[in-house]
């Protein structure tokens, strides 16, 4: 199946779904460009970014400039349900800035606690792999003294016989 | 915790609009993504990691690879991104429109002259 075709599928799925929306293709230049399909229904808009073979990046409503999508799914089908799930959520939720000042600040704290996890799971996977250095360190060391000592104590027993 | 999205990307816009024009669009190209990365840099709170540019909540430049041609304007490019299109013409003007064709930020290249004036 062509890229048009996949996007042409996700327009089919989402008009399935959603009968008044109005969609819009804005196609790459190069093969390996993006495909953008934008859908738009009662004021709010979804969009979803199809790069070949790296999936579909669907983003609800206020997007930041530059910012990546909100979420990366890996078929139509479930692209076509998130962007429904966003359409409804903006329509539950309206222009209220303060519920999407709440949106934005929750979604800072998440990854402010995520960025504190992975720092703190890589420090403490050195710690364990410093650790098992040293333990790994003093069992050769104790293997050669028991290498030494068994091969003193044949020493003398073939000195007794 | 890093500035909040709204106020960085204000920042950004300001620092933009007050630098010295481009004269040609890779020049605007290379300001828009040394500006936006500097705000990053210093209010994010967020490493530049390209790779992480879908989760991270970080703001990055244009990709290259979502450039557009512009119907009969042949000296404009425009690259499309999640919410927004910025069109670069080649006398180094910038143009920043949200989806709906709202202007976020006009600014002229160093000849003087607008994106649709070239």
């Amino acid at each position: 199946m062509g890229d048009i075709d996949i996007i042409e599928q996700l327009r089919r799925e989402i008009a399935s779904r959603i009968g008044d929306a109005t969609t819009s293709v804005d196609a790459p230049m190069t093969n390996d460009g993006s495909w953008w399909l934008d859908v738009r229904q009662a004021g709010h808009t979804a969009t979803v970014e199809y790069r070949p073979n790296a999936g579909f990046g669907v983003s609800g409503p206020r997007g930041g400039y530059g910012e990546g999508p909100d979420v990366v799914l890996p078929n139509v089908s479930a692209a076509a349900d998130q962007v429904v799930a966003f359409l409804v959520a903006a329509r539950l939720v309206g222009d209220d800035d303060v519920v999407w000042r709440q949106r934005d600040l929750a979604a800072s704290i998440a990854r402010e606690v995520q960025r504190g996890l992975d720092e703190r799971f890589a420090a403490l996977r050195k710690e364990l792999a410093d650790s098992i250095a040293v333990v790994s360190g003093t069992v050769r060391t104790l293997e050669s003294e028991v290498h030494q000592l068994v091969g003193a104590s044949e020493g003398d027993e073939q000195e007794h016989r | 915790m890093g500035t909040v999205r709204r106020a960085r990307f204000a920042e950004f816009i300001r620092r933009l609009s007050i630098a010295d024009p481009a004269a040609s669009a890779d020049s605007a190209f290379d300001l828009l993504a040394a500006t936006l990365n500097a705000v990053e840099d210093e209010l994010s709170g967020t490493a530049f990691n390209p790779e992480r540019w879908q989760s991270d909540g970080r703001m990055y430049p244009p990709q290259r690879d979502n450039r557009h041609a512009v119907a009969d304007h042949s000296t404009v490019v425009r690259y499309r991104s999640r919410a927004h299109h910025t069109y670069i013409s080649a006398n180094g003007a910038l143009e920043i429109t949200d989806l709906s064709g709202a202007i976020v930020l006009r600014k002229a290249g160093a000849d003087g002259r607008h994106v649709w004036e070239t």
